[in-house]
């Protein structure tokens, strides 16, 4: 019985904390192998299953959507792991036949299938693209890092819907042509939401709730990120009405 | 739709997408810097979780023994046997039950409950008190005994040998 509290009280932490959830998804990881195991009818021969990793992001939204009145925890992640297992191998099997660029080529390496692909493009470029690419994203992490925010806060402060994602493009829009507030954002570190609310007609509630995204999507645009800024749709900071 | 590989943990990997939305997926042995096609998303899937049949009709059966449970106890509440409900003027208002005069009128006779035999037992009014008639045999003997149906006070017995 305690030791059911005690997944439940980890449970309530790891919603709340990624490192948290993190440290209980390696506790159980055991458990979430087996789960993986019994669904493939097979031993896991390599850690690098793509089953397994599907059942670990399936852990962890069971540890988002769990609550006590589903009765005990270890059941419902099983249950989730399961679903969304059958889930993938649906999916898969609408695509037999079909092999995915990013899959491993059976070089005996582990290198996507779209290196060794003929490709148009000088594939040294590429090569140079993608750590050119990793090098602008550590750059942009450590950015946001001095804003007090991981990009696991971003992503978990996106906008879901796309009436909000509207809104905050809006927003964003507007801080970014008006220098007053890039100015006292990036002095003081903090979004100017009163500004920025009171400007774009968006309500203050909602700048709030997704202002994390925002500096992130803001110091994107602003502090030279090219190719970050390169992937994303032009029509971003122009208020979506040009998209 | 793309999805470059933002950052790469050990359960789950954060990607961003062409429409600047960041987004948690299943770290597909992914690397920082990479460009995806086919990630598996947080929260993208469309399975609700239904309790198998099994679990349902269980959950049904225990219910229903629950409210028989509270009905049980509503119903006998105060009730010494369940067994002894032939007549409800037993179980109604302050009164003894019939059991309860029984025992009484066994304790009084000295004798074991499983020794006598009932004839009667009768709840009547005299005099405008509330009485248990009992009239019962045990060992040879006839006994007969009037009880005060609220209190359990004998007002009356009496015994004799069966010829």
């Amino acid at each position: 019985m305690s030791h059911e509290h005690s997944i439940i009280q980890w449970v309530k932490d790891a919603k709340e904390n990624m490192a948290a959830a993190d440290e209980m998804i390696r506790a159980y990881m055991p458990f979430i192998r087996k789960e993986t195991a019994k669904f493939l009818k097979r031993p896991l021969v390599e850690e690098n299953d793509d089953e397994l990793s599907i059942a670990m992001i399936a852990f962890y939204e069971a540890i988002l959507d769990y609550s006590v009145l589903r009765g005990s925890f270890l059941h419902f992640a099983a249950l989730h792991i399961k679903s969304r297992l059958i889930d993938h191998t649906r999916k898969e099997s609408r695509h037999r036949g079909v092999v995915s660029i990013d899959h491993p080529a059976n070089d005996g390496e582990d290198t996507p299938l779209r290196d060794q692909l003929a490709d148009p493009d000088d594939p040294l470029h590429e090569g140079m693209m993608r750590d050119a690419t990793r090098m602008e994203i550590e750059e942009f992490s450590a950015s946001i890092r001095a804003f007090g925010i991981q990009l696991s806060d971003v992503a978990d402060h996106c906008p879901k819907q796309e009436r909000t994602l509207e809104a905050c493009r809006i927003a964003l829009a507007y801080a970014k042509e008006n220098p007053q507030i890039m100015d006292e954002f990036l002095r003081t570190k903090r979004l100017p939401l009163a500004l920025i609310a009171s400007g774009s007609g968006v309500e203050r509630k909602t700048l709030e709730r997704h202002r994390k995204y925002m500096v992130a999507l803001l110091l994107a645009y602003t502090n030279g990120f090219e190719i970050i800024r390169g992937h994303l749709k032009c029509a971003l900071l122009t208020g979506g009405n040009e998209k | 739709m793309k999805y470059i590989v933002m950052e790469c943990h050990f359960s789950y990997a954060v990607l961003l997408d062409e429409d600047g939305k960041f987004l948690k997926a299943a770290n597909r042995s992914y690397q920082v810097g990479q460009t995806v096609y086919d990630p598996v998303l947080v929260g993208d899937y469309h399975y609700r979780h239904r309790p198998p049949a099994v679990r349902i009709v269980g959950r049904v059966i225990g219910l229903l023994l629950l409210i028989l449970a509270v009905f049980l106890c509503i119903r006998y509440c105060g009730s010494d046997t369940p067994s002894d409900s032939s007549n409800p003027a037993v179980t109604t208002g302050d009164l003894l039950t019939e059991y309860r005069a029984k025992c009484i009128a066994l304790a009084h006779a000295g004798i074991a409950e499983d020794a006598a035999i009932f004839e009667s037992v009768e709840l009547d009014e005299e005099d405008g008190v509330t009485v248990y008639e009992l009239d019962f045999i045990a060992n040879g003997v006839e006994y007969e005994y009037e009880l005060d149906a609220h209190t359990g006070a004998i007002l009356q017995y009496k015994s004799e040998p069966i010829d």
